[in-house]
């Protein structure tokens, strides 16, 4: 196996059975700092790729479509807000320029024992148990769904949940996204392995008169990981609501969707009072790790306050991403 | 899975307007190749991970972190870096280098090459879809939202990219700027010392203690010298008991052809280690029985302040230094008020609270670095540092040899904040390795590196108590500061507490050890954690007496220095329009809280400037550093009023050991030590042309300046000789060099700065500050929003308005760092630095900035040579507990706690966002 292919077609990258490069604005670190060594193989250059389709009820997205791409886009502003919303807000504008759809699904985490070349973690085969756990997880999971303690980075992820997308997988065809993360009960960041790739994002049609909501909690105003991070999907008619869907990052090892919540919505009346009682389901599921008993009241918070962003504003473009 | 290196690929690209094929490890990142192949070092590595933007550059005409950006992405691809912008266009600069000049968007200017192309792909955005007009702070501050600034230069860079996009800078022109050397700045011309090459360069890197607290018995270097590339491999551990007292302590370093050569030697060091009992929680470390930091001797702690370090006593890792003693002032009585006020004596009001606050890292840009290299002449070391006369000694002592044979260079330094001192590793092993192997050897500390052992700012407890009564007296104050620095002592908030506020006080210092990685002195010393817990606590005092905060302050302060700044912040109608504490309900409150500050003034009492006049101008020379704080824009200021030449006409040379003499830039006195030194230095030039022109045969001349134009030079009999055309015709080049004395200090602390060497001098006169904070709280979520920052300053003279106001926005944002999101964290099984990179330790960026206000109150100092007092350390003192009073305000919640990130503030407030129907 060659350390280092440069493929031009996506059979190269099944062949080269490496880990894929696609912007680098993930892996590049890794490599520099010596956490994820060769073979790799570079996807950039792969043609056509790197598209957007719009159907009347459907759209594709190319898996080298960058985040600010899909961010800025104005038809897929108005029918996916949900998708758009986080892609204007997650990361540094450099970030989201270079970024690509597939990396940001498939980037690895962002935990401080995993991202430092002194310290032990299992997923990078060094250590038998999570170091975390017994250690620092400050900035750890709240839903406690497996042996990995740090939230899962992917915002894009957790917005393409709330769509039930699906990716079009080398060697595997269809597949649902919450497929590519299961229920965090596994060692991993998402379930491909080295040579697999996503080639496109397949959207559902949107529903008439969606709209859209995502908030991040955070420290600083912009550019930090969030401590929590919710998004939102909404439909809201003669003041009932028909549709809801609420995915939740920053909080469990993999984006996940809070259907209670989801459920408590649909069919009531989209007042403040019903929005209050089904965020407080927020947490149903929660299990916190001794020091992350702080992001229970976020959890419920947030998911409130984007419910009602969702509801009042709506929209899918920020006003400031040009 | 084991991979050989991979082979290498050929790449045709374009790099600012030029083809160029290159030859790529694919694993490289952009701005290696840049850096280390192109020698393009306008673009700059500081986090490496994609955070900071500093590596930032175009590509296809848009912007990447080089840093992130794979190398083989730039075949076929069109990339422009800092150094092409603004060439095409008349006069060499883009409108937004212009902006950056003219607003001061920049201070140390590491993170500028960065600011300068993502504003410049900005403003093209902008100008296509806006024409020329003014875009809101918000679009600025997400366009520039991938950008770190640890000098906090972002007030001048909103108002820079403002003023850009509207088209003040359309023109060629290039207004007056205040900033010496801004224009290398803002084309990435300026040489850093991490830009330092020489041919057969090596690289160096450390290897750091595996293990938390250890003996090391021995080292095995064999096989790491084996490794092809490798010339040297040196024992660094720097313990008289050879011992690694925290994880990831420097104890053996390699040098090597190239970084990924000198790493695979790092792996082949074998190591036998003894490894020992640790502690890593300060108040583990003051149970019984905890292991303990120092356990063979207590002699030989790191020093985390820059004086010296006085004896003291132990018990297990709690020091207590003797000079406690000496702080407190009728301290029996403090004690006796404090009794009966506990005891519940009537009349008596007792406050009492205990204050946290978490470390704060220096993370200077430009991290810790060297690049060493002996020479038949003696060695040649370039190094960030904050002192280069006085490494230049501290070198010659260290390595035995004569001053004139070490030259310490440091012309460009990206940011230091009291980091930077003196004699450091990375410069004893950069030139222990350049000896060992007879080339010139490199070390540049990586983020990790940087952020473990680059220094920071200890972490305190602060337990205090106020006694009061209805008249507002202050009857008594006590204090139990605890610090801690890791393997460091002397974090110090009694010397502050001291000299702050009247009435009898009982005040101890201690000192908490840890095997953790040690503080180092930070932009006035322990300053902001004792004015953090003062001013808070006094918060709380005027709180309970139902006082105005300001008049309670005015009666317990016997500073004259401020009686304007409270007049002034009695007079800001946000003061005015405060709301009562507590009184609001909902989801979004506000507050204004108001803090004060106080601090020493200082100088160097043996810096020269000396002054070269001849046919090509005036040259200022003096072994200063400037790291921002704008050492060479002062001095041009001083020299140019004088003589009447503009600023950009002084040539300034600095940051290299063989010039005269310059102070340490420490102690906030860079200032005011060079800035009477060079007024002096120009006054004695003048009398020497004048002298000239006598000999010259001009008639009863002067020095003058020229009505019309404003320039000076000499007038006489026959007319006016402009100063430039006059030194056109001298005969021979004119010196003049002039030393600043102690003259009218109270004392002379000779001897106290570290090495011994450095004359300070104090100035009988404390200089003051004071903060007022407007914030809102979002309470559902509890977030804190600075909303605006007004900063008084009396600090005397302000010798350049510009630069001091720069400085003063830089303090204040790194005060909202450390009140609001800047926290380190460690693992508590080894005690290894967890933040240790810029997206886990939270600096702020530009999106967090509010307008920033400042008012200077020059009176006061005019019986001071120059009358300018440094203000930078001056600056740090009260915005963190102004903020910490305004959430107060706000929300009737005291924060004893920072900084206050959402997790510390959302269970105290939450309530609120839940109660607003009861406001109505
Ligand atoms: C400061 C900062 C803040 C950030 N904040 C956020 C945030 O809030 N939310 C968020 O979601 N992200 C955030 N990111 C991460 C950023 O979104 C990702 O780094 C980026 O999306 C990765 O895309 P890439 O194309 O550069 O991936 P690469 O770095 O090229 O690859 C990342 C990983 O994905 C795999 N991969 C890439 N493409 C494919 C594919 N098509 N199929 C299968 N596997 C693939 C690679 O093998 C690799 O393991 C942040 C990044 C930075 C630097
Ligand atoms: S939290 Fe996850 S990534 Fe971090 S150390 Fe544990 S297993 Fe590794
Ligand atoms: S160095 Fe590249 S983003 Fe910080
Ligand atoms: S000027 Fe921005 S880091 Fe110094």
């Amino acid at each position: 196996m060659s350390a280092y292919t440069r493929a031009k077609t996506i059979e190269d990258v099944t062949q080269s059975g490496a880990e894929l490069r696609a912007g680098g604005t993930d892996i590049q670190e890794r490599l520099r700092s010596g956490v994820t060594s060769l073979p790799i193989v570079d996807v950039a250059a792969i043609p056509g790729l790197d598209g957007v389709e719009l159907h009347d009820d459907r759209a594709g997205i190319g898996a080298l479509v960058s985040i600010r791409a899909v961010g800025a886009h104005p038809e897929l502003q108005r029918r996916y807000p949900a998708l758009t919303l986080p892609a204007q807000l997650l990361a540094t504008p450099q970030a989201r320029l270079r970024g690509t759809m597939g990396g940001v699904l498939c980037q690895r985490t962002r935990c401080w024992y995993y991202r430092s070349r002194h310290m032990p973690c299992p997923k990078k085969g060094n250590a038998e148990r999570c170091p975390s756990r017994a250690g620092n997880h400050h900035f750890g999971v709240v839903f406690d769904f497996g042996p990995c303690v740090y939230p899962h980075p992917s915002s894009i992820g957790c917005a393409l949940l709330t769509y039930d997308a699906e990716l079009s997988v080398t060697g595997r065809g269809r597949m649902p996204v919450a497929e590519l993360y299961g229920d965090g009960s596994a060692l991993r960041d998402h379930s491909l392995d080295p040579g697999e790739m996503i080639t496109a994002i397949h959207m559902p049609a949107a529903a008439a008169g969606e709209r859209g909501g995502y908030q991040r909690l955070m420290s600083r105003a912009l550019a930090e990981w969030p401590l929590v991070e919710v998004v939102v999907r909404l439909v809201v008619e003669d003041g009932v609501v028909r549709l809801a869907r609420v995915g939740i990052g920053g909080v469990a090892n993999v984006p996940f969707r809070l259907t209670e919540v989801e459920e408590a919505l649909e069919g009531e009346a989209a007042t403040d009072a019903e929005f209050e009682a089904a965020a407080k389901l927020a947490t149903t599921r929660a299990k916190p790790l001794p020091q992350t008993q702080y992001k229970l009241p976020m959890v419920e918070a947030l998911v409130l306050s984007t419910l009602l962003q969702a509801r009042d504003e709506g929209g899918g473009d920020l006003d400031f991403a040009m | 899975m084991a991979t050989a290196d991979p082979e290498l690929i050929q790449i045709r690209t374009r790099v600012n307007g030029e083809a160029r094929s290159l030859t790529l490890d694919p694993r490289a990142s952009a701005a290696d190749v840049l850096r280390e192949d192109l020698d393009l070092t306008g673009t700059k590595i500081v986090c490496a991970a994609g955070v900071c933007g500093a590596c930032t550059v175009m590509i296809d005409g848009m912007p990447a972190t080089a840093c992130t950006l794979p190398a083989c992405a730039l075949a076929d691809a069109e990339l422009r870096t800092v150094e092409d912008m603004g060439r095409d266009i008349g006069g060499g600069l883009h409108p937004i280098q212009k902006a950056f000049l003219v607003h001061d968007g920049l201070q140390c200017g590491y993170c500028t090459p960065g600011f300068i192309v993502e504003s410049i792909s900005f403003f093209d955005r902008w100008r296509a879809k806006e024409g020329k007009t003014e875009p809101p702070r918000d679009a600025i501050a997400h366009a520039l939202s991938g950008h770190l600034c640890r000098c906090g230069a972002y007030v001048g860079i909103y108002a820079a990219v403002a003023a850009a996009c509207r088209g003040d800078f359309d023109g060629d022109a290039l207004p007056d700027y205040p900033r010496h050397d801004g224009p290398q700045k803002v084309t990435g011309a300026a040489r850093y010392t991490t830009d330092v090459r020489y041919p057969g360069m090596l690289t160096a890197k450390y290897l750091g203690s595996a293990h938390t607290h250890a003996k090391v018995l021995a080292m095995r270097f064999e096989a790491a010298l084996a490794v092809e590339g490798v010339e040297a491999v040196l024992d660094v551990l720097d313990d008289p008991h050879r011992v690694a007292r925290y994880a990831g302590q420097p104890i053996a370093a390699v040098a090597a052809v190239d970084e990924a050569t000198a790493a695979r030697a790092l792996a082949l060091i074998e190591v036998e280690y003894e490894p020992r009992p640790f502690v890593v929680d300060p108040y583990e470390a003051l149970r019984e029985g905890a292991p303990e930091v120092f356990p063979e001797s207590k002699k030989h702690p790191a020093n985390a302040s820059e004086g010296p370090i006085p004896p003291a006593t132990w018990e297990g890792n709690l020091r207590k230094p003797m000079l406690n003693k000496l702080l407190s002032s009728h301290k029996g009585r403090a004690h006796d008020k404090l009794a009966r006020a506990q005891a519940g004596e009537d009349g008596l009001v007792l406050v009492e609270g205990t204050y946290h606050t978490a470390g704060q890292s220096h993370t200077s840009l430009e991290p810790h670095c060297c690049v060493a290299r002996w020479t038949d002449e003696g060695l040649t070391v370039h190094t960030s540092t904050q002192s280069v006369h006085l490494l230049m000694q501290e070198l010659a002592e260290h390595y035995r040899l004569k001053e004139s044979q070490v030259l310490v260079h440091a012309e460009f330094v990206g940011g230091a904040f009291g980091g930077k001192q003196g004699l450091q590793l990375e410069t004893t092993t950069a030139v222990d390795l350049a000896r060992a192997t007879g080339k010139a050897v490199r070390l540049v500390h990586d983020r990790e590196e940087e952020m473990v052992f680059g220094g920071y700012r200890p972490l305190t407890r602060i337990e205090l108590s106020a006694v009061t009564n209805a008249e507002l007296e202050p009857l008594g104050l006590t204090m139990r500061a605890y610090g801690t620095a890791g393997v460091a002592v002397q974090s110090q908030a009694a010397p502050w507490v001291r000299m702050t506020y009247a009435g009898p006080k009982d005040l101890e210092d201690f000192d908490v050890t840890t095997n953790t990685s040690p503080g180092k002195p930070m932009r006035a010393p322990s300053g902001p954690p004792a004015f953090w817990a003062l001013e808070s606590l006094v918060d709380e005092v005027a709180h309970a007496t139902g006082s105005d905060p300001v008049a309670l302050r005015r009666k317990w302060d016997d500073s004259e220095v401020r009686r304007g700044l409270y007049d002034w912040a009695e007079s800001l109608p946000e003061w005015q329009g405060r709301p009562k504490a507590g009184s609001q309900r909902g989801r979004m409150v506000s507050g204004v809280g108001l803090a004060i500050g106080n601090w020493f003034n200082a100088f160097h009492n043996a810096t020269r400037v000396q002054l070269d006049a001849g046919p090509e101008g005036v040259v200022a020379r003096c072994a200063v550093q400037d790291m921002g704080n704008g050492s060479r824009s002062v001095i041009a200021k001083a020299v140019g009023e004088t003589l009447g030449l503009p600023l950009r006409e002084v040539a300034v040379d600095l940051g290299a050991s063989n010039l005269p003499p310059g102070p340490n830039s420490s102690a906030s006195r860079t200032t005011a030590s060079i800035y009477p030194t060079s007024l002096q230095a120009a006054e004695m030039l003048q009398a020497k042309l004048v002298a000239a022109a006598k000999k010259a045969g001009l008639r009863h001349p002067k020095y003058g300046l020229d009505a019309a134009s404003g320039r000076g030079g000499i007038a006489h009999d026959g007319g006016f000789v402009p100063l430039s055309e006059f030194l056109r015709g001298l005969e021979a080049p004119i010196r003049v060099t002039s030393k600043r004395r102690g003259g009218n200090s109270t004392f002379d602390l000779l001897g106290a700065m570290p090495s011994g060497r450095m004359g300070i001098s104090v100035y009988p006169k404390m200089t003051g500050s004071l903060a007022v904070v407007s914030v809102e709280v979002d309470t559902l979520l509890g977030r804190v929003y600075p909303r605006k920052v007004w900063l008084g300053l009396a600090s005397g003279k302000i010798v350049n308005p510009e630069l001091a106001r720069s400085q003063a926005y830089g303090a204040v944002i790194q005060c909202l760092g450390a009140a609001l999101t800047e926290e380190r964290h460690y693992d508590p099984a080894t005690g290894f630095l967890l933040s240790a990179n810029l997206e886990d330790y939270r600096i702020p960026g530009i999106a967090d900035i509010p307008p920033i206000e400042i008012f200077f109150d020059e009176g006061g100092f005019e019986g001071m040579k120059g009358g300018a007092c440094g203000l930078s350390e001056l600056a740090v003192l009260p915005t963190v507990a102004a903020v910490g009073n305004a959430v107060f305000n706000a929300t009737g919640w005291r924060p004893r706690d920072v900084p206050l990130r959402p997790q510390r503030v959302q269970e105290h407030v939450a309530h609120l966002a839940h109660s607003s129907q009861e406001a109505g």
